[in-house]
């Protein structure tokens, strides 16, 4: 899974530590799901895309290696 | 939603506590097993209940009253209690990546115990086989709390901010 959340992040002027503090989690959480090592629950997905006020397939994008 | 469910852990303040409780029992139970210190005190010296007993030459009798030394009982009642505590306190910041790494800690932690377990059955025999077994009353917490610890610092040292 790809993810803009680094782009959406620089594009709000927030700092790992700011987005963390937002949706409740660690910044090491955010850490790790900005290297694409950590797939969010739903939940979280959809607080994100709260924040930067968009869809939440504006921040993930699914692969083709997701499919097996 | 998610706030009212359980997640069977207890909060964060617990865990210091837990962490003393561990460690000053778990040295206790190491002393006094293999460096022959006297870890029973003698006003511990009690009588109480038993559902069962299974004295060496009678047979087993119920529902009896024995004399007893109670000090290795709280030396493993507080390794349990503290061990228990401190892998299962919340975290300061209890977000769904630490859930999941307590959980895969948890599982790796199972599978890590039966394996020593299994091969002590083997390579073990005699007493050290029954000390293998008086060791596994809290190996399985000490596997799991060490393997938690482990991956949550790999965690804070691999995500250095970009």
């Amino acid at each position: 899974m790809k993810n803009k959340l680094k782009v959406l992040r620089a594009m709000n002027d927030l700092t790992q530590q700011d987005l963390a503090d937002k949706i409740q989690v660690s910044r090491q959480t955010i850490n790790t799901i900005e290297k694409g090592k950590y797939v969010p629950s739903t939940l979280l997905a959809l607080k994100m895309a709260s924040v930067f006020q968009v869809n939440v397939l504006e921040i993930f994008e699914i692969e083709e290696s997701d499919w097996s | 939603m998610l706030r009212i469910m359980k997640n069977y852990l207890f909060p964060n303040k617990y865990k210091k506590a837990g962490l003393l409780l561990f460690i000053v029992g778990f040295t206790l139970f190491i002393m006094g097993l293999f460096f022959n210190v006297d870890v029973e005190l003698s006003f511990l010296d009690i009588r109480m209940p038993v559902i069962m007993t299974n004295p060496l030459f009678s047979g087993r009798q119920y529902f009896q009253m024995v004399e007893t030394n109670i000090s290795i009982h709280l030396i493993i009642l507080s390794i349990i209690i503290g061990g228990l505590m401190f892998g299962f306190s919340k975290e300061r910041i209890e977000d769904e990546l630490i859930s999941d790494i307590r959980k895969s800690s948890l599982i790796w932690a199972i599978y890590f115990n039966y394996s020593i377990l299994i091969l002590s059955l083997f390579f073990l025999a005699d007493f050290d086989m029954l000390m293998m077994t008086v060791f596994n009353v809290f190996t399985l917490l000490l596997f799991f709390i060490i393997r938690f610890e482990w991956k949550k610092h790999q965690l804070k040292t691999a995500s250095h901010e970009e």
